[in-house]
This record gives structure tokens, sequence and C-alpha cells, in this order.
């Protein structure tokens, strides 16, 4: 079975580092880490991702931005993003159905369990 | 025809002259008529004499030429006779030399002249004669000379009769002549006792009593009798007189009727100035002003005040003043544009009617004839308070005066009534204030915690990530070695939930559960917040200048946190007006055009090009934003107004609420000059 891509963005290189640690431990995932948030979009045309990790508040272009320049492109535009956020909490993502513009988005600090139901949930879209 | 007063006096004078013409003329001819009549008698009685002298010397020489016989006559008789005879013809001489008044005079004289020298020559002869004694012809001559004596004696009696009877023709004619003088006095005493009746009586009715009627009336008038009139029917220059005498009466009534209008217009202006100082409720102004206005000039004492409450474009009466039950309760609601009260307050100008015509729409059963003042009471920033209403006399003549007064009434209620208003709702609005300054503060000091939570959330979470991806890690790596070590990871796991668990609850500080967000009109929530610092406004001396487009679409937004958003910026432009100024607040709607941040096509953005929004601009006349400021304006705990007046999160928590409604706020501003606050908001 083919491994599934998963980039991440964030500027904290060591929760990148665990994170891509965690999930290719699995043998289900490879993954991509970036984190300059200005080289993401050239990271993900080069990777073509299943799935991007994205982190909302970075220095230079935020998570908002690089999805926003994601969706210019024909090959990277049905790519599922996840945003990720450590100012959010989980109840508050209900209240706004889950979704920042249009996209599921996950509250750090998370465990590996959770994050892997939620990639697995929006791979499957 | 108007005669002038010189003319007439002139008539007078001049009659008066002819007069005395007349008079004189007749005397100077009387008088003359005597003198002569005078002169004749003393001729006449010098003629009398004469005759009578030459009578008796007639008789004389008769007497010697008879002595002339008898012997012994000497030469001195003769001497003597003709001395005697000088003495007649020097008497005859002197009758003849005195003019006679008739032809009758002269023959008689002649004729005894002629009688005296045939005497004389008688005498003569008898004289020459020697011996007459006894002789025949000296007898016969002596006999022929008596008979000549008589008759020149009897000639001299008939001139003297005649003399005589014409004496007394010119006595009865002098004596006619003199009669005639006293009737000439009579009557000309009698004409200047007529004339002088006559002067006096021309005099008393042309200058005397008419100046004492005039003086009469100006002491009248001057006692206060303004109704006092001069009558004089003249046609010359008293009746003139009269005339300007009047018109300066009416002049003098109309201006004294003037300062007591103008007087009572004080006095009542005073009363007005007098009770907008006291404290007493806005219903109770009203009745005093009416009840001051009422009695005012020819008004009836009957009247209203219409006051527009919370109703717009609805008067509702607020105080009467005589007015009937059933009056009260068909005006007691009147709509703009109904009746001549509703237009007065539609037109914002005075409506005068001196009859009832089809403008009184409100009319009712037993309505009587009457006039109506409706005067609008307009605040100065030209909102329609109200209406005064005054009735009238039917008839009654408007004036300028009378709007004018008018006005200044309405000005002074609308004072009071705006100023009342404001006392009104001052003290809910104080407690509404302090309620939603606490509130602001609490939100202000929320909103620190919340900006401090989620820097402290950002900051601590991104490790507590890391280290639960770690501990994760390690768990799988090590799950079936030692039980202590497992049991290590699990602690550090729990510490990691521990710590997020703080954070949380450091969030929910920040975090206002949710947005009570619905279909609002923005003038509303303006409006609203208006009214919860009107009291800086006026304190601070700032002129709000609305400019709000009216039927604006919907707005979706918590009303509550808009209203917190505008009280905020409102506060910021008072603070930054020290010496007062104007407040321009607009809203309008447009289309988002030029792109900028958070407007385009970008997944984050919260307003698409062309899109329909509705924008506030509030901009202020203070000190303005250095440029190098503007920028930091928005961050938390910024603030140029000193720790005593400001957190520095009033515009921070601002734009977090402005966000959290997908809204936008933008600053733009001129040091020294002011500053715009741009809120743009998307419609329902």
């Amino acid at each position: 079975m083919e491994k599934k891509k998963i980039l991440i963005i964030d500027d904290e290189e060591n929760f990148t580092k665990m994170v891509k640690l965690n999930l290719e431990e699995r043998g289900e995932y490879v993954v991509k880490t970036e984190n300059n948030s200005n080289n993401a979009f050239a990271a993900a045309k080069e990777f073509k991702p299943d799935l991007i990790l994205l982190d909302i508040i970075m220095p230079g272009m935020d998570g908002g931005d690089v999805a926003s320049e994601l969706k210019t492109d024909k090959t990277l535009k049905d790519i599922p993003v996840v945003f990720l956020t450590a100012i959010i909490k989980e109840n508050e993502i209900d209240s706004q159905d889950g979704f920042i513009g249009g996209h599921p988005f996950i509250a750090k600090p998370i465990s590996v369990e959770e994050l892997i139901k939620c990639i697995e949930k929006n791979i499957a879209k | 025809m108007r005669i002038k007063i010189e003319t007439k006096i002139g008539g007078v004078l001049l009659i008066f002259f002819i007069e005395l013409i007349i008079f004189t003329y007749s005397v100077y001819v009387i008088d003359k008529r005597h003198d002569q009549d005078h002169f004749k008698l003393h001729k006449s009685a010098e003629k009398m004499q004469l005759v009578r002298s030459l009578q008796i010397g007639l008789a004389q020489v008769a007497m010697p030429a008879n002595d002339f016989l008898i012997p012994g006559r000497s030469s001195d008789e003769l001497g003597k006779f003709k001395i005697l005879c000088g003495k007649i013809e020097d008497l005859i001489k002197k009758i003849m030399d005195i003019e006679f008044n008739h032809v009758e005079e002269g023959q008689l004289i002649k004729h005894i002249e002629k009688k005296y020298i045939e005497l004389k020559n008688t005498a003569l002869q008898i004289f020459s004669l020697s011996d007459a004694i006894g002789n025949i012809e000296a007898g016969k001559l002596t006999e022929k000379m008596d008979t000549i004596a008589d008759n020149a004696i009897r000639d001299a009696e008939n001139f003297s009769q005649f003399v005589r009877s014409e004496n007394l023709q010119i006595q009865a004619k002098s004596d006619m002549i003199k009669t005639l003088f006293s009737l000439v006095v009579l009557i000309c005493v009698l004409v200047n006792i007529v004339f002088i009746l006559g002067l006096w009586f021309f005099f008393k009715r042309t200058i005397s009593s008419p100046i004492i009627h005039l003086r009469d009336t100006a002491l009248e008038i001057a006692h206060g009798d303004m109704e006092k009139r001069v009558d004089i029917k003249l046609n010359d220059e008293i009746g003139e007189l009269g005339t300007v005498f009047n018109y300066m009466i009416d002049a003098l009534r109309a201006s004294k009727k003037d300062i007591y209008q103008n007087y009572q217009i004080q006095g009542i202006l005073n009363k007005l100035l007098k009770i907008s100082l006291e404290n007493i409720p806005l219903e109770e102004v009203l009745k005093k002003a009416l009840v001051y206005l009422t009695p005012w000039s020819k008004v009836m004492p009957k009247g209203g005040i219409f006051l527009v409450e919370d109703k717009p474009g609805v008067l509702v009466l607020k105080a009467q003043q005589e007015l009937s039950p059933e009056i009260q309760t068909i005006c007691a609601s009147v709509p703009f544009g109904r009746c001549l009260c509703g237009k007065a307050a539609l037109s914002g100008e005075i409506v005068f009617s001196d009859h009832i015509d089809e403008r009184h729409e409100n009319q009712y059963k037993g309505i009587t004839p009457h006039g109506h003042y409706c005067v609008p009471i307009i605040s100065m920033d030209k909102e329609m308070l109200g209406v005064i209403n005054l009735y009238l006399d039917e008839g009654h003549q408007a004036n300028d005066k009378e709007k004018e007064f008018l006005h200044a009434v309405a000005n002074i209620l609308a004072g009071i009534i705006e100023r009342k208003k404001v006392e009104d709702n001052l003290k809910a609005a104080y407690y509404k204030l302090k309620e939603a300054q606490d509130q602001l503060i609490q939100a202000e000091k929320l909103n620190a915690v919340g900006q401090l939570a989620s820097g402290v959330a950002h900051e601590v979470r991104n490790p507590l990530a890391i280290i639960l991806q770690g501990v994760d890690y390690l768990e799988k790596k090590y799950s079936s070695s030692d039980k202590n070590v497992l049991e290590t990871l699990s602690l550090i796991k729990d510490s990691i939930v521990r710590a997020d668990a703080i954070i949380r609850t450091l969030l929910d500080f920040s975090r206002v559960a949710k947005l009570d967000v619905g279909p609002e009109d923005i003038n509303t929530i303006l409006e609203n917040s208006l009214v919860m610092i009107q009291y800086r406004f006026k304190l601070e001396n700032v002129k709000i200048i609305k400019d709000m487009k009216s039927d604006l679409p919907k707005i979706s937004v918590d009303k509550r946190k808009m209203e917190q958003v505008f009280v905020n910026i409102f506060l910021n432009a008072v603070q930054a007006m020290h010496k007062g100024g104007e407040l321009f607040i607009r809203s309008y709607s447009k289309e988002m055009d030029k792109p900028r941040e958070k407007v385009g096509k970008r997944e984050g953005d919260y307003f698409r090009l062309g899109e329909r929004v509705v924008v506030v601009e509030i901009e202020d006349t203070g000190i303005g934003i250095p440029k190098e400021q503007i920028g930091k304006v928005f961050d938390p705990f910024f603030t140029t107004k000193g720790p005593q007046q400001g957190t520095g999160l009033g515009l921070s928590v601002t734009r977090n609420i402005l966000h959290m409604h997908r809204g936008l706020i933008e600053i733009e501003s001129q040091e020294n000059k002011g500053t715009k606050v741009i809120i743009i908001l998307r419609i329902v």
C-alpha cells in the first residue's frame, strides 16, 4: 500500500520534527516538514502531499495566507488542508463548525492518536 | 373753500377802515354844512343889526327935517343932518356889501336907498326954504317927506322881517343838521358795537375757541385719555392744526401702544426666561407659559402647547388653557400636516388664520368664530419639538412684530424643552453610562487578560505540543519496557494536560461565549451610542453633525457589542477635542472598491471586491494622531491619554469586536487637524 504524503508547515521546528517522527513511526505516512511559511507553496508544489497540516500563527505569511496561495494553483487547490493552532480550544472548534475559512482545524497540543484520527478523516474526504 | 386767517383778519380790518372813512366823511360833511349855516346866521344877524340901525337912522333923518321948519334954526342943524345922512349912507353901503341870499333882499335895499335919497333931497329942499313956517310949499314938502320916511321905514321893516324869516329858516336847517350829526354818530356807535361784537364772535369762533379746545384736548391727552380727538371744522390754518394735532395723537397713541406692547412682550419673555431657570417639571413649565402668553395683546385667553414625543410625526397636546374637554379629545394627538398645528409642524413656519377656514380640519359641534396662531417650536438642531397654539379674535390682523415675538417665545420654549429633556434623560443616561462604563472597563480588563492569554497560549502550547508528541513517541518506543518509565511518561502527559487546562481557563476570560447577532439598523445603534455619552459632548462643547442616510440595509451584528465599539470611538474623539469641536457622523452604503487588507479574493478576507457594505465614518476636529503612532493605536496597552484616563485597550477591544463580526476598522489622521475612523460592516 502506498504511503500517504503529509506536508507539515509550522515555524516550530521541534514540533514538526516530533510530528514527523510519530507519523512515520506508524509506517503509513511519508512526512515532509517546512518551517518557513514563505516556502510553503514551493514545498507543496514539489512534494505534492495528500494532506497539509498548516500552522496559523507564523512569522511572514500566516496560515491563512498560505492556504489562499495554495488555492491559486490548479494542482494544489484540491489538497485537503488542516489548520493547527495553539490559541483555539477544541470546544471552540464546534462553535465554528470545526472550520476556519472552509478548512478543518485542530488545537495544539494534540496527542498522536487524535492527530491521526483527524488526518484519516480528512484524507478520506 | 379754504380762507387763510390772515385773509380773514385783513377783511375785518378793511371793513373797519371803510367804516372809519364813511364816518369821518359824514362828520366832515355835516360839520362843513354846520359852519356854512353858522356863517349865514352870523351874516343874517349882522344884517338885522344894520337894518335896525338904518330904521333908526331913517327916523332920525325925518325928525330934523321937521325941525327945519322951526324958526331959529342954525346952520349947525344942517351939519348934523349931513353927518346923519353920512351914517345912513354908510349903513346902506354896509348892508349892500353883505351877500344877499335872495334877489328880493337886493331889490328891497335898493328900494330903501331910493326912498332915502328922496327923503334926503326933500329934507334938503325944506332946509333951503327960509321962512318955511306958514309956507304952503314947505307944508307940502313936509308931508311928502313924512310919507317917504314912513315908506322907507316900512320897507326897512319888511327887509328886517324878510331877514328874520330867512334867519329862522337857516336856524331850522342848522338844527336839522345837528340832529343829522347826532344820528350819524349814533349809527356809527351802533355799527361799531355790532362790528365789535361780530369781531369778538368771529375771533372767538375762528381763533380763541379752537385754541382753547386744542389746549383742553392736549391736557386731557396728557392726563392719559388717548381716545380724545380735536374737533375743529374750520377750513383754515387752525383747522389744519387740528388735523395735524389729531394725526400727532394717532401717532402718539400708536407709539404708546407700541411701547406698551413691547413692555408686555418683554415682561412675558422675562417670565419665560425665569421659569426656564426654575426646577419644575416640563408640563408645568408649558402650563405656566400658556398662562403668561394667552392674555397677551388681543389674543383670546385660550390655547395649547403640543410636543412631539416618542412617536415621530405626531403632536401630542401637553398643556392647555381654557380648552373644552371636546377640543382636548379631538386635539389630543395631531399628525404632522393635519389641521393648522400639524401644518405648522410640517412646514416649520408660523401658521396664521384670522377665521375658521378649510385648513382648520379639526372641527367640532358649536365651534365659535376665531382665528389661530400656530407657532412651531424648533430646536437648535432644526428638530421639530412641538407647536404653540393660540386662539385669536376673528379678523385679527397679523403683523411681523407679533410673529417675531412668537418666534422668540418658541425659541425660549425650545431651549426649555431641550434642557428639560436632557435633564430628564440625564439621570437615566448617567446610570446607563455608568453601567456601560463599568461593563467597558470590565470588558477591557477581560480583553487584556485575553490578549495576554492568547500570547501565553501560543507561546506555551507550542512547547506543550512538542512535549506531548515526544511523550507519545517515547510511550510507543518503550511500551514494553520498565513500568516506571511508562508511569513517568504518563505523569508527564498528565502534567501537559494540566498545563493546557490552565491556559484554557485563561483563554476563557477573553472569549465571549457567543455573539448575540441579529439584523440591526446601524443608525439606531449610532443614536443609542450617542445618547450614552451625550452629556460628554455638551460638557466638552462638541457639536454633532450627522449625515446618516436613511433606509440603509440591515447589518448582522451584536447590538451591544457594536454600541461598545461606537462609545469607545466617541470617547476617543471627545478626548481628542479638549477645546470643543465638531464631530461628524456619517453612515452610508457602498460597494467595496480597492483591494486591501481583508478585502479581496483571499481565503481569510472579510469582504469581496464589489460586495455591498455599510460604512460608518466618525470624524473629529481634534488633535489627531502623530504619523508614527497610527500603526500602534490598535496595540493592546497603547495609550496617549495617561494612566488615569485609559487602559490602552479601548481600540484594541474595538478592533477585536469588529473582527469578531468580520468587520473592518481603519484610521486616517492628520496631526492638529483631526482623526477619521472608518468602520465597514457586512450587511445581512
